[in-house]
């Protein structure tokens, strides 16, 4: 009797943060084994793990996970990044291949800032692009970091952004240091409106200590952002890469997907679908988070194997924090409630028509 | 479902490959790059079963740079074909054969061009054009048709988009866009990606 957890997950990464949902049904050949289940579990303080598949299964690897976390935490003291932590699991997960062993986790995760791993090396793709100029200066100018390669790994990442950034030159405080003004230049032009508290702006702040000359965005003339790399060259380079969200998907065949949206589970496609239709940058917070919970409702409602309760959690630089548990029968009692008015409303205008 | 295709000409060899990371019956990923880099001037496309193809293209990939390390030079690409295919071979009648299908294009001094087409079997063949995947049935004939071995650049990547087209036409499923690679002398050079923004 092999319980086989079908859930309804989603996971989509915004540009400050990364937001997980999850239901908390755990059935058993059609049974509800439980119907509590904490299905979105921290494995450190910046990195979340959502599971689905068999329960037992993503009991242990989640375990398993935080406890390499913490080892090479302790062995190398920053954290390990979120693609390191999926690579880590899809490699201990391949020789399993093809045995019973069931399942599939995103990991949610913010990489980098004080205490994280920094800046990707990342593979030989970026070299050629940190030669041919595309996105070096910029990753440069802002990371003080001397090898390009990491800078070009981090540009990349951020490429739409760094045009964001040039553009929002004028808009961003002038006693903003370079990567403060690189966050916000990116969020006032790219529209999110997520809740950026005090205290996060002036860690931002607190993290760079270098400041271009004229106090210029990193992503004006490249002769600035050349001269602000060799003055940060010569600095100590203790200061942590501010870092970005990351949303990976592992799964028990082997698959190790980055992504910006993925649904996982047997509710997996109504919430994809309900997704796709709203999704757009720009959301704030409180919008991006009653859509992970409307993904999730709407997957719970067609989905024999999702329901009961829905999960948000929302994982930025700070680390990840949660809602409190909210269970979606009363989210299907008002919106039966809704649909009744909205009928009694439109036989109204029906009778006053004719 | 995934599909590679790969047309070698005098002094270059184009490759393309789908941009689909898919689940059952879900697109997981439309961006998803299916080609390794093992050198300069060196491509592995991989496709096959889920795990699979990562699993062994990078341990490929993560050997032929460890020659390089080791000897100061880099593996030729018919050198790094008789390679993996020698691993492929080896794993095939293990407990945990590769199921990945791979097309091998790279660029020699002495030699100039080659394509090399492996398939899970780990058969090994040096060929002028070759395509992988359902959508090999469509273009093969294509292919046959129109190659002739001093195509130039442009002519390639046209022979390139006539292939697509045809998925486009006629293949069951939708491959929305390919990412498309040239390599030649200089390295390995991206291109646009298939099929072109409409304006």
């Amino acid at each position: 009797m092999t319980p086989h957890a079908g859930h309804g997950r989603t996971k989509r990464q915004t540009q400050d943060g990364v937001i997980a949902a999850a239901d908390s049904r755990a059935s058993c050949s059609g049974l509800i084994a439980c119907p509590a289940v904490q299905k979105i579990m921290p494995v450190h303080s910046h990195l979340v793990v959502t599971t689905s598949g068999s329960g037992a299964d993503c009991m242990l690897w989640q375990r398993i996970l935080a406890h390499e976390c913490r080892l090479y935490h302790l062995r190398n003291h920053r954290r390990l990044s979120v693609g390191g932590a999926a690579k880590l699991l899809a490699y201990m997960l391949h020789p399993f291949k093809g045995t019973e062993l069931c399942v599939a986790l995103t990991l949610c995760g913010w990489d980098g800032g004080r205490g994280g791993a920094s800046p990707p090396v990342e593979d030989l793709w970026v070299m050629e692009e940190k030669v041919t100029g595309w996105g070096g200066e910029e990753g440069c100018g802002s990371k003080g970091r001397k090898e390009t390669r990491e800078c070009a790994g981090q540009a990349c990442e951020r490429e739409g952004e760094g045009e964001a950034a040039g553009e929002a030159r004028t808009e961003a405080d002038e006693e903003q240091t370079a990567l403060g003004q690189e966050a916000s230049g990116v969020e006032e032009e790219l529209g999110a409106k997520a809740e950026r508290t005090e205290s996060e702006r002036e860690e931002d702040a607190t993290h760079s200590r270098r400041v271009e000359d004229g106090g210029l965005s990193r992503a004006s003339t490249t002769e600035s952002s050349r001269a602000g790399a060799t003055a940060a060259e010569q600095e100590v380079r203790q200061e942590p890469w501010a870092g970005g969200p990351r949303l990976y998907y592992v799964c028990s065949d082997g698959t190790c997907l980055q992504g910006e949206l993925f649904s996982v589970g047997s509710g997996s496609p109504y919430a994809y679908s309900v997704l796709d239709c709203e999704l757009r940058w720009g959301l704030s917070l409180s919008e991006a988070v009653s859509l992970a919970r409307e993904a999730v409702y709407r997957a719970t409602h067609r989905d024999a194997y999702s329901g009961n309760c829905v999960d948000v959690f929302y994982i930025n630089s700070q680390g990840w924090r949660c809602r409190e548990r909210e269970d979606l029968r009363e989210e299907y009692y008002r919106e039966k409630e809704k649909r009744k008015m909205r009928q009694g409303e439109q036989e109204k205008c029906g009778m006053k028509h004719k | 479902m995934e599909y590679l295709i790969g047309i070698q000409g005098p002094d270059f060899v184009l490759v393309a490959a789908d941009t689909v990371a898919a689940s059952s019956i879900i697109q997981m990923k439309h961006d998803y790059d299916k080609m390794f880099k093992l050198s300069e001037k060196i491509l592995l496309l991989c496709v096959g079963e889920a795990g699979d193809t990562v699993q062994f293209a990078e341990y490929i990939q993560k050997n032929v740079q460890l020659y390089k390390m080791r000897n100061g030079y880099e593996l030729s690409p018919a050198a790094a074909a008789n390679f993996t295919r020698k691993n492929l071979a080896d794993y095939l009648r293990s407990r945990t054969p590769y199921h990945v299908n791979l097309l091998l294009a790279g660029f020699d001094e002495a030699d100039g061009p080659s394509l090399y087409y492996m398939d899970y079997l780990s058969a090994l063949a040096k060929a002028p054009f070759a395509a992988h995947g359902y959508g090999a049935f469509l273009t093969l004939s294509i292919l046959d048709r129109y190659y002739r071995p001093d195509l130039s650049r442009d002519e390639a990547v046209d022979l390139l988009k006539k292939c697509v087209e045809e998925l486009n036409k006629r293949f069951i499923l939708n491959l929305k866009s390919f990412s498309v690679r040239l390599i030649d002398r200089e390295g390995i050079h991206d291109l646009e990606r298939l099929p072109l923004p409409q304006q």
